[in-house]
């Protein structure tokens, strides 16, 4: 299958899951509820029976702002606390949700049923291969920062304008998101390959991940970029009207409302759109290796047998 | 043939020679005290400017001196032990000296000094330190005379120096083959004569360098050779009348300038030069070639600040500005001030929305005005030259660029430069930490800044407000007038707030405006007004029994369609300062009542009957008390506004939506 097909029956296929869909964004509001619930009863505290805060309803002000926060000082340590657990708490919960979404992407049907089972039945070896990724993430962080960081101390004691220091920045900022993109990727096919071999061995995977990504690395990397181009879109469009919804009526605030629940519900859509394209593209190819496997396998057994048979004969002739 | 090009020749060296020898001002615009006469040749290799010094000094006081105190600024730089490295440890704005290095370190050797009739002083020559004792600092130099200077009379001292750049972290020195050549002179301090300022008796006003604080000097007129190797682009105080080839691949730069209290000068082979004008004045900027299309972001902030101080203060008298970009590994070097000279400091490719090069370019050309053309004590009075300046940059900066841009200006947020201000102080950790009132050197750690810039330029900014723009101006128009090309002390500006404000507005502030400086200057209180509460409660109609004639008579509850009620709106005063206030009060039915408070009781309270509910009141609605360190609860309604709550958690959710998206990725 070739990359623009994988793109296309990606979209018909997450569009044909708009229910798992829905599902998936309905956990996202209902997560971000428990957070902005308490928020919002916080902001009431703070602002007491002020009018200042009110030069807030047209859009950014410094001052209301700032005397906000300023006012608020001990609730915001709260409330970035109580965030950290709730995401902390959303990532467990999608890395049960993506066993989920890739049982019903191999079944091509989304049962409430069947996307509990898989979930389960996935999550602990996506425990496992996330926290894998979450540490070369960390790696590759830590690593690119070092090596910029070093880079641009050594040269900035000699340096006669700061452009190169700028330029070593963008290239290492580059570089950074080529590689993150590039563990997100490998990331993505490695999931496969646990989902369809049914296999705990994460590393494993990971290797037949990476084996799979750097042999067809051109088209992989465009079909990843493809699909989040769409995203991309989107995103623009919400910053170009951003401004038009002003939001300073209820009506305006229940337009933005909808508006950014819309673009919410396009990421997670966007999100399955990425893993079926790329599960078709992968799964012809995976279950190819396999049968070719297989026949190896059978081949060496036969061997094996003919051998054995072979020696029996000889042992008896003997 | 060859007699009319000798004449031509001899003619033409002549006009040159008069014209070099042309005054800027035809009549001198100040005292003229200390003039300096300086041949300097830059080492671009050692470091170093090698120097002979003519220095012109007149007693201007009625004491007979047996003493002369100089300034050996660059002396700062020697080692860890002086007082500018102790207090500072080698870090300045970010900055700091890379002390392994030999030539990072600066200092300051005086070779010879001589009376021009024959004295050597040389001998003599003793350091001081006459505020910490702190014997490693060789900042201040006194020198003990054979024969008095007598009262009005001039003295001529001839110098010898070396002066050892040290690598730029504060203000002054050299990065590669950049040089910002500041402080680098032997400089005469200010002798301040009974009567002068806080003095009872003359003194010497000489102060050892430290880490916050600036200077203070003598006006004169400065005569300057500058000797540097071929291809580098020279930048200086004052006007460039002539330059001249060497033999020796140099070019001396002769530079001339009048009425000024200090002279600096700058040399890169990098500057790439760019020049305007503003009306009279000639701008000269002096710019690093990767921030060179920035040049108009420079050009223009410095114009607008030249207009708004010409109608706002007074008029620039000077021919010239320099404006001087440092490359950013001599970055140590900019957002400072000297006279016709300023430094600036911008970064490649800095958005425009980011204010910064435009907020340095107005900041320190205001410094013209508070700095050198009303030369108050820095070391002393750091407020009365940041302060002022400050206030005057934030007007600038936003009637310029926008009241709630003009530091600022994205799509999606904006920071006004007086906001800022304001928020610098307010939100201080401890705003009562100090008063302002105090030498630059004597501020606890953090509170230089805050207070000689942030709170300064805010309770300026309140006292205009409270006064009026018009009575504002006119305080200042008059501090200018009477005390340009003097030193004005705190005491000299508020006797002409005092005056002005007597004069405009009588008594409606009190007998004098010296309860305001008490509080904001003299005092480290704080100024909080809280609106506490608004309530209406439904009147009581008469019920009961009367007794009108004798009578007794009995009168019950009556069914009413109007109910009658009494409206109360309390407040508070939290802070020790006093302030008038205002308080707006908003009736449900639309009416408005502004009342007037002295701002003295810790609580007062307003009453309304019979004129219904009141749906909010606002204290100080016109946001005058910006010194008001907490503006949050200055406002008081009845129904809350909730929209606004919902609007910012819708935004936060949406937030954290995305977050958790994203975070989703990594599965």
């Amino acid at each position: 299958m070739n990359i623009l097909k994988a793109f296309s029956t990606g979209f018909k296929t997450a569009l044909s899951m708009f229910g798992m869909v829905f599902f998936i964004y309905l956990a996202n509001l209902l997560f971000a509820l428990v957070l902005t619930i308490p928020y919002y009863g916080e902001l009431q505290m703070i602002g007491k029976a002020s009018m200042l805060p009110k030069d807030m309803m047209d859009g950014f002000d410094f001052m209301a702002f700032s005397e906000f926060m300023q006012a608020g000082k001990g609730v915001w340590n709260y409330i970035f606390s109580q965030l950290i657990w709730v995401s902390i708490l959303y990532f467990l919960l999608n890395l049960f949700i993506t066993g989920g979404i890739l049982r019903s992407l191999n079944k091509h049907i989304f049962t409430l049923n069947s996307f509990f089972s898989g979930a389960a039945h996935n999550f602990l070896r996506f425990l496992m291969l996330g926290a894998f990724m979450l540490l070369l993430h960390f790696l590759l962080l830590i690593s690119v920062f070092m090596a910029v960081g070093g880079i641009i101390g050594s040269i900035s004691k000699t340096a006669e304008s700061e452009i190169i220091l700028f330029n070593i920045g963008f290239a290492g900022a580059a570089f950074y998101l080529f590689m993150f993109f590039l563990l997100l990727i490998i990331s993505d096919y490695a999931k496969y390959t646990l989902l369809l071999r049914d296999s705990k061995h994460i590393f494993k995977a990971f290797g037949f991940a990476v084996k799979f990504v750097f042999k067809r690395f051109f088209k992989v990397y465009a079909l990843y970029l493809m699909l989040i181009i769409p995203f991309v879109l989107v995103t623009y469009i919400l910053y170009s009207i951003s401004d038009d919804l002003g939001a300073s009526t209820g009506f305006g605030i229940a337009i933005a409302f909808v508006m950014q629940q819309l673009f919410i519900l396009a990421r997670v859509w966007q999100r399955v759109w990425i893993f079926s394209g790329q599960f078709n593209y992968f799964s012809p190819y995976f279950l190819k290796q396999e049968t070719l496997r297989e026949a190896k396998a059978q081949k060496l057994l036969e061997a094996e047998v003919e051998t054995d048979d072979n020696s029996e004969i000889n042992s008896e002739n003997e | 043939m060859r007699k009319i090009y000798l004449f031509l020749l001899v003619f033409s060296a002549q006009l040159f020679a008069t014209v070099s020898a042309q005054s800027i001002f035809e009549t001198p615009l100040s005292p003229r005290i200390a003039n300096y006469e300086i041949q300097a040749k830059l080492n671009p290799q050692k470091k170093t400017v090698q120097g002979k010094l003519s220095l012109q000094w007149r007693n201007t006081s009625q004491d007979s001196l047996r003493e002369l105190q100089f300034h050996l600024y660059l002396n700062a730089f020697m080692n860890t032990q002086t007082t500018f490295m102790q207090e500072s440890k080698g870090k300045f704005r970010g900055d700091k000296l890379d002390k392994k290095q030999e030539l990072s370190w600066g200092w300051i050797d005086i070779n010879s000094m001589k009376m021009r009739d024959g004295e050597d002083l040389s001998r003599k020559i003793e350091f001081i330190q006459p505020e910490d004792g702190n014997k490693n600092d060789q900042t201040v130099i006194r020198v003990l005379l054979a024969e008095p200077i007598l009262p009005d009379s001039t003295v001529f001292i001839d110098i010898e120096f070396e002066s050892k750049l040290p690598q730029i972290f504060a203000r002054t020195g050299f990065s590669d083959n950049y040089f910002l050549v500041g402080q680098w002179f032997p400089k005469i301090g200010v002798y301040e004569r009974a009567g002068q300022r806080y003095a009872t008796k003359g003194a010497w006003n000489c102060h050892q360098f430290h880490a916050h604080s600036e200077f203070y000097a003598d006006y004169g007129v400065y005569d300057v050779d500058i000797n540097v190797p071929e291809g580098y682009v020279v930048g200086a105080t004052g006007l460039l009348k002539k330059q001249a080839k060497k033999a020796d691949k140099t070019i001396t730069y002769t530079y001339h300038a009048e009425d000024v209290v200090d002279f600096v000068w700058t040399a890169s082979e990098r500057f790439v030069l760019l020049e305007d004008e503003w009306e009279h004045v000639k701008i000269r900027l002096l710019m690093q070639p990767e921030h060179a299309e920035q040049a108009t972001r420079h050009f223009e902030s410095a114009k607008a600040a030249l207009a708004y101080f010409d109608k706002y203060l007074g008029k620039y008298p000077y021919p010239n500005l320099t404006i001087v970009d440092p490359p950013f590994r001599g970055s140590g070097s900019g957002g400072m001030e000297y006279p016709t000279f300023i430094t600036v400091g911008t970064t490649y490719g800095l958005f425009e929305g980011f204010r910064l090069p435009e907020m340095v370019t107005v900041h320190e050309f205001g410094h013209q005005y508070f700095m050198n053309l009303l030369a108050t004590n820095e070391f002393e009075e750091a407020w009365l030259d940041e302060g002022f300046n400050s206030y005057y940059e934030n007007r600038i900066m936003d009637e310029t660029y926008g009241e709630k841009t003009s530091m600022v200006d994205t799509r999606f947020f904006g920071i006004g430069d007086v906001e800022m201000a304001r928020s610098n102080y307010a939100y201080m950790h401890n705003p009562k930490k100090v008063e302002v009132f105090r030498a630059a050197w004597e501020y606890p750690m953090g509170g230089y800044s805050t207070m000689s810039y942030s709170k300064t330029a805010t309770w300026m900014t309140t006292l205009e407000r409270l006064l009026g723009r018009e009575t504002m101006d006119e305080i200042m128009k008059t501090y200018f007038a009477r005390w340009k090309f003097k030193h004005a002390c705190a005491k000299d500006f508020i006797f002409i707030v005092n005056e002005v404000v007597k004069k405009n507005h009588g008594n409606k502030f009190g007998e004098n405006m010296d309860w305001y400086f008490r509080e904001v200057l003299y005092g480290n209180n704080v100024c909080d007004y809280s609106l506490a509460a608004v309530y209406n409660l439904k009147t009581v109609p008469k019920v009961g029994v009367f007794d009108k004639t004798g009578e007794k008579k009995f009168k019950g509850y009556e069914k009413s369609d109007s109910a009658v009620y009494e409206a109360n709106v309390r407040v508070y005063r939290l802070g020790e300062i006093v302030m008038p206030v205002e308080i707006l009060v908003h009736f449900e039915n639309g009416e408005e009542e502004m009342h007037y408070w002295n701002g003295k009781e810790r609580a007062h309270e307003l009453h309304f009957t019979g004129k219904g509910k009141v749906s909010w009141a606002k204290i100080d609605p016109e946001n005058k008390i910006l010194i008001d360190i907490n503006l949050m609860n200055n406002s008081f309604t009845v129904e809350r506004p909730k929209s606004v709550y919902r609007k910012i958690s819708l935004k936060f959710m949406f937030f954290i939506q995305n977050l958790f998206q994203f975070f989703a990725m990594f599965i």
